[in-house]
């Protein structure tokens, strides 16, 4: 089953379209899996698979638990993975790595955390912080110029060059998550993970940031795995987004498609779950409630189906049918 | 819509010119600026501003929940219910004393807040949380307090009662333990009910559901309640009336299609066009509000939001607006209302945003 499931996914006939332009991060039947105690084991990521082409936006969502911070987590390489492939820029990433393949991984794609107060460290000044990846690949590299490189990021970012030594604490949640986005964009990487990296902002600050990150993406032509639980925001920022659940990707496509068309039920019971700024229509509105267990619906069945050339989900053919009538 | 008709209208909640402030080392934070609110029996108040607004502090003083650095400047707050005799009574929330604020507290005035798994104790069963308040306030005890017990777990729709009645807030989903939370709230039949963001740590799917069960009880028991929360999409599920606050004033307050459809003060402009569209086709660029929200240590001249303000004018920094009528359940604090102000129409972007809204005839995918 797992063998059908690959074939459809090298087969798909965007992925032949656009093999002119090679993705800059393939993952292939990744499998996560956690041993907890009592001899369990958490399928947090069970089988998925997924291009990124450079300079695009891919947005991965689901609801907690879905396992979409593990995927990025894994695709980073801060977990052991399980099983299946991973190529990032060429390189086979998923096994052990070399030295060669380290150095090249660990610049070209960095990653933007959460809680911004978490991932700063609080006794550090922030241009030590912001120039972290400069003193590990560059060690030699001469004061003047670590500065300058530090001070030319912070201005891109939306920082002033006088804040460079201050610390986290004497900035906004705002100003936090953008010294984030300059520590993982000092290295020019080629692919930045953002996991949930606005979803503690407020709602102003979240607009501003989201900005920001796209006029980076036009200037740097970085690629984005936006992982995020907030729809609406995805929808604004990604070309593409998958939609996970229980650690599998059951819907998959370009960003318009997926929101205008979404065609399994779990896909639409989170779009008609998102509530709509229209108080007349929202109160009388019932969003669709989906089970997964009452549905009866076993993803492990499922095979990749094409709706349109890009446009995927998980289902049996049965439920295929039954969901594009 | 009925609600309009304030001759029918009960009053149970009536905050006036609340000022509140807090001692810090670093001076002193003036977090609420003088706040009327007013909560009318069986609808729906929503307060909508960013973290540090002061929407929080505004009604932790219902609640009399205070911290030891807190300093009350002046207001009152006061609140009027039927006390256990059947009597009318009418109390100041703000000078009332601890011991008479603990009679008040989950028995009249009930609050849910943000996380459910820190406000309920892991050490407990569900039944026995279930039942303090029940004990303490009602005196029920034996049979009687069980068959409440039961009962409140129906309300709040949680399946399998009996089991759930005896497990553990982590043997429950997230969901689930924020309708424990709620049925703990709801216990003594409170009339007023405080959410403070009750959905924001949950996932979508789990939020919807949670609004659901809230509206569905404001219909069942007619509780009034205060919602909290940072997110306009939720305001426009369960509010009637939005109250806009920035900067530890209120500075748009009116009912939801006013403030939905028909913005006044360059603050809700903003709020509402930050918000990316979920039905409309993807914008090339989202609006945002310049800068950051000011320091309440320092001491705010004029208009707060001015700064900010790309349409400011010359006096927003000099003066503070007063609130201007738009009509009898609608006010903004901006000079811009102000008959000598120019005219300035809300962006174009946010306008059409709202000419779609209201064409749309969106109700899910049913």
């Amino acid at each position: 089953m797992n063998d059908s499931k690959a074939a459809v996914t090298a087969d798909m006939p965007h992925t032949v379209k656009m093999t002119e332009k090679q993705p800059i991060l393939s993952v292939r039947n990744l499998k996560q899996y956690f041993k907890i105690p009592g001899g369990n084991v958490v399928k947090a990521v069970d089988d998925i698979s997924f291009d990124i082409m450079p300079g695009e936006t891919f947005g991965l969502v689901g609801e907690s638990g879905s396992g979409k911070s593990t995927t990025g987590r894994a695709v980073i390489r801060l977990d052991e993975i399980t099983a299946g492939s991973i190529t990032f820029d060429g390189d086979d990433i998923s096994g052990k790595l070399n030295c060669d393949v380290t150095g090249r991984l660990r610049s070209n794609m960095s990653m933007v955390f959460q809680d911004p107060m978490a991932s700063l460290n609080p006794y550090r000044k922030i241009i030590d912080t912001i120039a972290t990846g400069l003193d590990a690949h560059f060690p030699h590299m001469n004061k003047k110029e670590r500065e300058q490189r530090v001070y030319a990021i912070m201005d891109r970012v939306g920082l002033s060059s006088s804040q460079a030594n201050r610390y986290p604490s004497q900035f906004s949640g705002g100003q936090r998550q953008r010294v984030g986005l300059a520590r993982a964009l000092i290295m020019n990487p080629k692919l930045l993970i953002a996991d949930e990296a606005i979803s503690a902002l407020d709602v102003s600050i979240q607009a501003q940031v989201v900005n920001l990150m796209k006029d980076i993406q036009d200037e740097t032509g970085a690629a984005y795995l936006f992982i995020a639980h907030d729809l609406s925001m995805v929808r604004y920022i990604s070309k593409r987004i998958a939609v996970m659940h229980l650690g599998h990707i059951v819907e998959a496509g370009l960003t318009d498609e997926v929101f205008s068309h979404p065609v399994h039920p779990y896909t639409r019971a989170l779009i008609s779950a998102i509530p709509r700024c229209n108080p007349s229509t929202e109160r009388v509105r019932k969003p669709l409630v989906y089970d997964a267990e009452a549905s009866g619906i076993s993803y492990t069945e499922g095979t990749l189906h094409c709706v349109t050339e890009t446009h995927t989900i998980l289902a049996t053919q049965r439920q295929y049918e039954e969901w594009t009538k | 819509m009925d609600a309009h008709n304030s001759s029918t209208r009960e009053r149970i909640l009536k905050m006036r010119d609340v000022r509140i402030s807090f001692n810090t080392a670093n001076g002193v934070v003036h977090a609420v600026r003088g706040v009327n609110l007013d909560v009318y029996r069986g609808e729906t108040v929503a307060i909508v501003g960013e973290s540090g607004s002061g929407k929080s502090v505004t009604v932790k003083q219902v609640m009399g929940i205070r911290s030891h650095n807190e300093v009350i400047e002046g207001g009152s707050a006061e609140f009027i219910y039927t006390d256990e005799k059947g009597e009318r009574r009418i109390v100041d929330l703000i000078s009332l004393s601890d011991g008479e604020m603990t009679k008040l507290k989950g028995n009249h005035i009930a609050m849910v807040f943000q996380d459910p798994l820190t406000s309920l104790d892991p050490t407990m069963t569900i039944e026995r949380q279930l039942a303090e308040g029940i004990t303490y306030h009602q005196h029920l005890v034996g049979k009687a307090l069980h068959e409440r017990c039961v009962e409140l777990l129906d309300l709040v729709g949680i399946t399998d009662v009996e089991a759930r009645l005896k497990s553990y807030p982590h043997q429950l989903s997230g969901g689930m333990r924020q309708r424990v939370v709620i049925a703990i709230a709801l216990s003594c039949n409170p009339e007023l009910l405080i959410c403070d963001e009750p959905t924001t740590a949950l996932d979508v799917t789990i939020q919807a559901r949670i609004l659901e069960l809230i509206l569905e009880i404001q219909r069942k028991t007619h509780v009034a309640v205060i919602f909290i929360t940072h997110n306009l999409g939720v305001v426009a599920k369960v509010a009637d009336y939005v109250n806009v606050m920035y900067a530890g004033k209120i500075v748009e307050a009116g009912t939801s299609e006013d403030i939905f459809f028909d913005p006044r003060h360059p603050y809700t402009w903003g709020l509402l066009s930050s918000m990316p569209s979920v039905l409309s086709k993807t914008e090339a660029r989202l609006y945002t509000i310049k800068g950051n929200p000011p320091n309440m240590l320092n001491e705010i001249v004029g208009d707060a939001f001015a700064p900010r303000n790309p349409f400011a004018l010359e006096i927003d920094f000099e003066k503070e607006p007063p609130c201007f009528d738009v009509n009898n359940h609608h006010w903004a604090a901006t000079w811009l209302l102000d008959g000598r102000a120019p005219k300035i129409e809300m962006p174009e972007q946010l306008r059409v945003r709202i000419a779609q809204l209201k064409g749309s005839e969106d109700i899910g995918y049913e």
